[in-house]
């Protein structure tokens, strides 16, 4: 009996103790695939129509919500960071356990893996979170066959491959694991928008230049000609990886088991082939779509079609995904291809219901912080704005670059002071609730303290006659971009928490945008924390 | 398949199950066939080694008695029995030389006779040569010694030297300790059973949680010691010193521990070595049965050998009887270290190590007098504790200081480590934060410290009796959490899994 009790003890430290050393893939990878497949499981059965899977472009390039919002169609992003082909079909057949999609949507990215590429990260993302079972044990042999020095006992003991993090851990670790539906169905909100530098057409001739090199040079310093050697890959290798493309056929015929139609499809994306290895061309496009025709499915290049996406804004990383205004776009365009070609159910559901609210609560957030033009910005400020408290504090100079238009902008949400700046000129200002609660213009530095609730902040502006500073400290923390122009900062009264900060330089014309785009993903973490997670 | 691994503990558990499962009589084959199946696993091509080596042994002591038992005549016995014994070592020898040396030599003959591809030969090293050799060899010399007697079942014989537990690190077991026990009948013992898997995890906790921590730090200075400061390769000295412990240490843990759960005592290989206060009694607590093994089978027979003797006698006749005694010692023990040496390895640093540690203690012999009155003169209390503690940490520095004369591989990059330690120390490097930037980071290292500790702490309990028999008797929530610590101390601070590459057991390589 003794022994028993000791063994169950010990059993339950054990599991306690795994569970906390196992990395929470909440947030720390970039399509929080925690969320995204313990949200999947809480669907009810036999909820969605149409189900996405694919890697990071599909889980932010898609919005579930979007579709749910536009035209009634329930359905579910089931897509992971760098998500293999092998991870999706595990995933597929998981679902298939509790949902009958009319359409499986996949994003051909995986296809071109590259099998030197290690990937072992990605195929944790899925295998920690999945629920034990026979399809996990499955997987887990797959997993072994890929990356036998983790072996599958790493699995089903991941305390083997994570015991090292016992250095590393954080008050995060030791909460519990998410649970319950995912507000966004899967999609992973990424909200700032950081544009895509390089025309469309140089990525295409770039990429197709290098898929034909297969030429390498070497001049040696004691050798008196140039030696060539031809290489059997190119540069640029667009072809599609065997063992991905055997996944796919396993996943097509998933789908044709279950009464699925598998429709292809590839997010746009807008990088460079040598610096990111899912840079996309025709050369692709033609690949998969031969592809498809060999697997009787449809292949829909979003790339090449009128889907509206703006590269210079629709992304967060200068084109190699979408943010969340890209995924809106690519969701209605969705919509209307899916309802155009398929019979699908449109209905509301109190779960997405509920869902959908959260949603376009964090919406106001995510149009915030994604907004880099200025007039579109203090629309969003005068759209949203009643109950968020903002603060804004000029540096170094503001004036030059503002136009009528813009003071007015500005005079209509209230605040009557701005158009009085000279050059050079300091200027504090902060609104609460819609309406200027401060105000002051100044040819010298402006310090203001203030107590707002449980607030104590503390202003300054100081203009290009005096230091050049600026500064929005709220709590103790300093918030301000501290750059040329106005900086705003925005707080959410009902989260109690700073949601975006945007220096917008007014100095010139063109009112450039800087944000720190790091801080704004941490700010939109914390609000959907406080306020979507936490319901 | 070693002991850190999935496959051993499936085995042990296996092996645990069919021992007490199996009618007792038969429990031998069970440890017998999961030893084959062991060391199988390191590769069939190395098991007809170690039965060529076993079927020796036991052709020559079935011979050996048969002369003893068919001559009445002692004396006339031995002398009979002589050529079958030198012919049997001969051929024990043979394979453990073709184990130690054969790459050597095939390569070399076949370069100097230019046979095509003899640069690529490589000897079939069978897992375990030397332990199951010297194994063995006691067991023949104690037939024909008449101490032990001979087995008249080849599969006992082969059952006692493949034994899993033993066979990669030792200890060196005698015949006639270890094989009686395996052919007795055992009855599963809770409490036997139990403190043998605590013996397991105190080797595992030493192995995983200190050995291949510090390992990553001293393998990391000692691979660049060009570059390295003198402070860093002195906190890499102590540490290897440690870590050199924990590893060997914890791996006879282990087999002691597993073999305890199968109701076998296993020789004890280590007792406390840092606690040893001169050179020669660290070698009778460290590797006691490589130790013991020498004495009886080495330097005991040329201790008495005639030709010592004369010696030995020439020497007192002619420069006193101090001399004549100072033979007697000097030449066993230089013979016994340098086969020391050779044993650990073959290369001039291990020859050189062998006989650093067989001067210091020949002259710690010779001079014992003069050390004596010259503590004395200097009015040293050698009864006081603090000069037990000096002694101790003399014996301590003396090990460190023999093991960097092998740890790099290479004698030049040894001397230049020592000379480091004068020229380039660098006192600041045990401050400035670099010590984290050697394969561990802070955390890890704190850690490793901190382990160490509660190495010395446990090893200050052992001393005053036994820590599992205290803890026994201890009540149940501490008894309990006691367990749980170690157990967890293992599964999270232990260096495995795949995030590192855990170090093989150090000496296995033997």
């Amino acid at each position: 009996m003794e022994s028993v009790l000791f063994l169950c003890i010990g059993a339950g430290l054990f599991a306690g103790i795994q569970a906390v050393l196992t990395p929470n893939w909440a947030g720390g990878d970039v399509t929080n695939s925690e969320r995204t497949i313990t949200g999947f499981d809480a669907l009810e059965e036999n909820s969605i129509d149409v189900l996405f899977l694919g890697a990071s472009h599909m889980g932010c390039g898609l919005s579930p919500m979007k579709l749910y919002e536009d035209y009634q169609i329930c359905s579910y992003n089931l897509s992971t960071s760098g998500q293999r082909v092998s991870g999706s079909y595990f995933l597929l057949k998981n679902a298939l356990q509790t949902q009958h999609p009319a359409v499986v949507v996949f994003d051909v990215s995986g296809l071109f893996e590259r099998a030197d590429t290690d990937m072992n990260a990605q195929w944790r993302y899925i295998l920690d979170t999945l629920s034990p079972g026979a399809l996990k044990w499955e997987m887990a042999e797959a997993y072994d066959k890929e990356w036998y020095s983790d072996g599958k006992w790493s699995v089903y003991f991941p305390v083997i491959k994570y015991h090292s993090r016992w250095a590393e851990l954080t008050a995060e670790d030791f909460k519990p694991k998410a649970s319950g539906f995912y507000y966004t169905a899967g999609m992973f909100q990424n909200a700032s928008s950081v544009g895509s530098p390089w025309p469309r057409g140089e990525v295409e001739s770039v990429s197709l230049a290098l898929a034909e090199n297969t030429l390498g040079t070497l001049r040696e310093a004691e050798a008196d000609s140039v030696n060539e050697i031809y290489f059997e890959e190119p540069l640029y290798a667009p072809s599609i990886n065997d063992s991905a493309a055997a996944w796919l056929t396993e996943i097509a015929g998933l789908c044709a088991e279950n009464g699925a139609e598998l429709l292809l499809t590839k997010i746009p994306v807008n990088h460079y082939p040598q610096y990111y290895l899912s840079a996309w061309n025709t050369l692709r496009s033609d690949l998969v779509q031969e592809l498809a025709g060999r697997l009787g499915s449809v292949f829909l290049d979003l790339n090449y079609e009128e889907t509206g996406i703006d590269f210079s804004q629709d992304t967060p990383d200068l084109g190699a995904h979408l943010n969340s205004r890209g995924a809106e776009k690519i969701s209605v365009f969705m919509g209307k291809y899916l309802l155009n070609h398929y019979s699908l159910r449109q209905e509301q559901r109190p779960d997405y219901d509920a869902a959908l609210r959260l949603y376009q609560k964090t919406r106001t957030v995510t149009a915030l912080q994604s907004a880099t033009d200025f007039s579109a910005y203090l629309r969003y400020l005068s759209e949203y704005g009643q109950n968020w408290t903002v603060f804004i504090a000029a540096q170094e100079e503001y004036t030059s670059g503002m136009a009528d238009s813009d003071y007015r902008q500005l005079e209509g949400l209230g605040l009557k002071l701005v158009r009085d700046g000279n050059y050079a000129d300091a200027y504090l200002a902060v609104m609460q609730d819609g309406q200027a609660a401060y105000e002051a213009v100044s040819n010298r530095p402006i310090t203001r303290s203030m107590e707002l609730g449980d607030l104590a902040i503390s202003l300054n502006s100081s203009g290009w006659n005096s230091v050049s500073h600026s500064s929005i400290n709220i709590n103790g923390a300093e918030y301000s971009n501290q750059t040329r122009g106005l900086n705003i900062v925005v707080y959410d009264n009902e989260s109690g928490q700073v949601i975006d900060s945007t220096a917008f330089d007014t100095f010139v014309a063109e009112k450039t945008a800087f944000k720190n785009v790091d801080i704004l993903f941490y700010f939109l973490r914390n609000y959907e924390e406080t306020v979507c997670f936490a319901q | 398949m070693g002991f850190i691994s999935l496959q051993f503990f499936l085995l042990a558990a296996l092996t645990l199950i069919l021992y007490y499962l199996f009618p007792k009589n038969a429990q031998w084959l069970v440890t017998m066939l999961m030893s084959i199946a062991f060391y199988a696993s390191y590769g069939v091509e190395r098991l007809p080694f170690l039965l060529a080596s076993s079927l020796i042994a036991y052709l020559a002591a079935r011979k050996m008695d048969r002369l003893q038992r068919e001559t009445e005549d002692k004396a006339e016995a031995k002398k009979k029995c002589r050529p079958v014994l030198y012919l049997a070592l001969a051929g024990l020898i043979g394979l453990l030389l073709y184990a130690k040396i054969g790459t050597w030599v095939m390569q070399s003959v076949g370069a100097a006779l230019k046979i095509g591809g003899a640069e690529t030969a490589k000897a079939i090293v069978a897992l375990g040569v030397s332990y199951y050799t010297f194994s063995l060899i006691s067991y023949i010399a104690d037939v024909y010694w008449r101490r032990d007697t001979a087995e008249t079942n080849y599969l006992h014989l082969l059952a006692f030297t493949i034994y899993f537990p033993k066979i990669l690190q030792g200890p060196i077991s005698r015949h006639k300790e270890l094989a009686p026990q395996m052919f007795e009948k055992h009855r599963f013992d809770y409490r036997q059973f139990c403190f043998g898997v605590q013996r397991m995890l105190w080797g595992y906790f030493k192995k995983l949680v200190i050995a291949d921590r510090l390992a990553i730090f001293v393998n990391t200075v000692f691979g660049n010691v060009e570059w390295e400061t003198g402070a860093h390769l002195l906190v890499a000295a102590v540490f290897g010193a440690v870590q050199s412990y924990c590893d060997f240490s914890g791996c006879m843990d282990i087999a002691l521990g597993f073999s305890e759960c199968l109701g076998l005592k296993l020789a004890e290989n280590f007792d406390h070595p840092f606690f040893s206060r001169s050179a020669a009694e660290f070698w009778r607590r460290w590797h006691i049965t490589l130790g013991t093994w020498l004495k009886d089978y080495v330097y005991m027979p040329l201790v008495i050998s005639p030709q010592l003797i004369g010696l030995s006698k020439r020497m007192r006749t002619r420069f006193g009887v101090r001399a004549g005694k100072a033979v007697m010692s000097v030449l066993p023990l230089l013979a016994v270290w340098l086969l020391t040496g050779f044993w650990h390895g073959s290369g001039l640093d291990y020859i050189t190590w062998g006989l650093y540690w067989g001067v210091i203690i020949i002259l710690s012999n010779v001079f014992a007098p003069e050390i004596k009155k010259l503590a004395a003169a200097l009015r040293i209390n050698t009864e006081a504790g603090s000069w037990t503690l000096f002694q101790m940490a003399r014996t301590s520095v003396l090990f460190m200081v023999g093991r960097l004369l092998t740890a790099f591989g290479d004698l030049s990059k040894a001397w230049l480590a020592f000379r480091k330690f004068f020229t380039e120390f660098h006192v600041d490097g045990f401050f400035d934060g670099s010590l984290y930037t050697r394969g561990l980071d802070r955390p890890n290292f704190l850690l490793g410290i901190v382990c160490v500790f509660v190495l010395w702490a446990v090893s200050m309990l052992q001393r005053n009796g036994s820590v599992r028999e205290r803890l026994a008797g201890s009540n149940i929530v501490f008894r309990w959490a006691a367990y749980y610590i170690l157990f967890f101390a293992i599964i999270i601070f232990g260096i495995y899994g795949p995030g590192y590459n855990a170090a093989s057991f150090i000496y296995m390589q033997f």
